[in-house]
């Protein structure tokens, strides 16, 4: 079954067109100006480049399906998107900084070539680290359902993209659920002044990890404050730290890591977002202290060479003791922020398709419970079943909603 | 056991096999790993991580509560199919059942009461019960109710909290007003999940004052200007609230300017 799907989808992505070398439009999805056509570039010997972007957690990848890795699945499915089939607009718009004051943002816009488009899909991306990973500098892997039909919106979050000199607020649920909702916003009114207005106002929200809870972050937004503009038909959700106090304590409790950047990422991150106030030097060791504005904030590294430069598997290996310590009350105020961003006190409106394996060591299936636990009761499906390791995951998660969109 | 009531189950699910499709027996582990007085945590232990399960959890003002487990599963999986056709995506077993061990923490229980938690594994398709239920029947802590009050003023200097004894510990915090009712909907709610979550991840010792206690606002960085911020405040030992909580709001204009707009009130309890 699964080979049937991957055959439908490379046949699909075969008959895209011929070309991997897209054109990108760049756009002000303000003022509907084209800025600017340019060429999208392959970097040679990368494990990603500007033109496929694909998920990396440094997990090893060792998960197989059918004998092949998933990455290999993923650049071989890529590699026959010959994508000059779709339209890739990359593009600015008004978004909001995180004291909720205007601020120029970035994300890629994808669409078929030609057909009607049946919905928008809101995409929320996975934690990458280099800034040439980012929506609207690479082809991300989200952007083959737009060969069906759709019109893929992906967000760069505060940043990334225009904003890359920015900290990246990592995990921070209003600033980057804001910026996803933002860009939809956006792109809505550009779509009908080009002519490709969706045939259906609904809208559906996709993301995997980051982009996972980010996605529920986003659902609960636009059903506060924008059901009405955006109507939500579905929701896609898929290996995500929905509950992001029990997934660093889960990291905390066992010592262990399975995507070691994500620890300073998050604390960082949460300390921007939240304006926590936090000393980093309470929490992060000295290499980490020393290194981490290169390693992380300098947007140059992918997760997978920021984690070979950490070196590092265990939380205490980049925590100091003090950081780790529940009797220190900086370490309780960034539980608290934790718990804050965490994405799972809301009541949902709408579907959502909820996504996770149980041998995911990234981020722990212990999310994924939480979520069923919590949403119980609710009009929700949840496909929870041994598909290997995280970047497995993102594969089968991105392949299940291509085959049900 | 400290504060701790271990009661240990195991049971062995006979069947089955119904028309068409055959589901194995299963054995599940059930076992109550913490009981306090609003809250338990039930942790199960799914032998088969393929075997649908679901559980019930009576209270003894309940009609079933002393009703053959079977009558009072029956009961429930009829209602939840009669409720079916109100869910677009989900499918029963999406809706209603679990796969897998779990750690359940069932919250807002009364103390000093009679409860029964039924867990039964149940067919996919049929929904009929395979095997026999386990029960597990407990009786949740007492919470002691404390005669504690509290003094809390709100100056350009900060927060001053004065309790009525000294000898009683109580659990205090504040957010924007926004957040809280975003995310929790009442105060009561968000001073519930916060002690919670301290007290699961093992910091809720350490958040705990005795006393006086005095909180300088400058020295928080998050405070936005023009902000409204609740205060919540409740007695609280071993985990568990002594006291029913209060609120309080106040405005925080920016750096030494502070206004409560809405004195301190028991939470839930409009006035």
């Amino acid at each position: 079954m699964v080979k049937r799907l991957f055959l439908h989808i490379g046949l699909t992505a075969l008959a895209l067109g011929s070309c991997r070398h897209p054109e990108v439009e760049i756009v002000d999805f303000e003022t509907f100006h084209v800025t600017k056509v340019t060429s999208g570039e392959i970097v040679s010997g990368g494990s990603l480049n500007p033109d496929i972007r694909l998920m990396e957690t440094g997990d090893g990848e060792e998960t197989k399906l059918a004998s092949v890795a998933a990455i290999d699945i993923a650049k071989e499915l890529l590699g026959n998107l010959q994508s000059n089939r779709l339209i890739h607009i990359a593009g600015t718009y008004e978004g909001h900084d995180l004291d909720g004051s205007p601020l120029t943002l970035s994300g890629k816009l994808l669409l078929p070539a030609r057909g009607k488009i049946k919905n928008m899909i809101i995409v929320s991306h996975f934690t990458i680290g280099a800034n040439y990973e980012c929506p609207s500098e690479s082809f991300p892997l989200e952007g083959i359902l737009a060969g069906k039909g759709y019109a893929v919106v992906i967000a760069d979050y505060i940043g990334f993209g225009v904003t890359r000199d920015r900290i990246h607020p990592y995990m921070h649920v209003e600033s980057t659920a804001r910026s996803v909702v933002d860009m939809a916003l956006a792109v809505k009114p550009y779509l009908e002044h080009i002519g490709r207005k969706p045939e259906s106002e609904e809208v559906i929200l996709l993301g995997y990890s980051q982009g996972g809870s980010t996605t529920l972050g986003a659902m609960n937004m636009i059903q506060n404050e924008f059901d009405h503009v955006l109507p939500i038909k579905d929701v896609y959700a898929g290996g995500g730290p929905y509950d992001l106090a029990a997934t660093f304590d889960v990291s905390m409790l066992e010592d262990l890591t399975g995507i070691p950047c994500a620890i300073p990422m998050i604390v960082q991150g949460i300390n921007e977002g939240d304006k926590l106030g936090l000393d980093i030097s309470q929490f992060f060791k000295p290499v980490l202290l020393e290194n981490y504005e290169e390693w992380i904030n300098s947007k140059n590294y992918t997760v997978k060479q920021i984690n070979m430069m950490m070196n590092a598997r265990s939380v205490s290996d980049l925590m100091t003791d003090v950081g780790r310590d529940k009797k220190n009350p900086e370490t309780a105020r960034l539980y608290k922020a934790l718990m804050l961003n965490s994405v799972l006190h809301f009541i949902p409106r709408h579907p959502i398709h909820f996504f996770h394996s149980t041998e995911d060591t990234t981020v722990p299936f212990v999310n994924g419970q939480k979520a069923e636990e919590f949403f119980k009761g609710h009009d929700i499906s949840y496909d929870f079943g041994e598909y290997g390791k995280h970047s497995m995951g993102a594969v089968r998660f991105i392949l299940s909603a291509y085959k049900q969109l | 056991m400290k504060r701790f009531l271990s009661i240990f189950c195991l049971g062995i699910l006979l069947l089955s096999c119904s028309k068409g499709r055959s589901v194995t027996e299963s054995e599940f582990r059930v076992e109550l790993t913490y009981l306090g007085g609003s809250r338990v945590r039930i942790t199960v232990g799914a032998m088969n991580i393929k075997s649908y399960y679901s559980y019930l959890q009576l209270s003894s003002q309940e009609d079933y509560f002393s009703a053959p487990a079977e009558e009072a599963i029956a009961n429930s999986v009829r209602f939840w199919e009669e409720s079916l056709p109100y869910y677009e995506r989900g499918s029963f077993t999406d809706i209603f059942c679990y796969r897998g061990s779990r750690l359940f923490s069932i919250t807002g229980i009364r103390p000093d009461s009679d409860y029964r938690f039924i867990l039964f594994q149940i067919h996919p398709k049929t929904h009929k019960l395979i095997g026999k239920p386990i029960e597990l029947f407990y009786h949740t802590r007492p919470i002691p109710s404390r005669d504690l009050g509290f003094e809390v003023s709100i100056n350009e200097a900060g927060i001053h909290i004065t309790p009525s004894d000294n000898s009683l510990s109580y659990f205090w915090d504040y957010e924007s007003s926004d957040t809280i009712s975003d995310k929790y909907f009442f105060p009561q709610e968000y001073l519930y999940k916060l002690v919670e979550m301290y007290s699961e991840y093992g910091f809720l010792d350490g958040e705990l004052s005795k006393g006086r206690d005095f909180w300088d606002l400058d020295q928080d960085d998050k405070l936005t200007p023009e902000t409204e911020y609740t205060l919540v405040i409740a007695g609280c030992e071993d985990d568990e609230f002594t006291t029913h909580p209060m609120q309080l709001r106040f405005i925080w204009h920016g750096p030494g300017e502070v206004e409560v707009v809405e004195g301190l009130r028991p939470c839930g309890i409009n006035i």
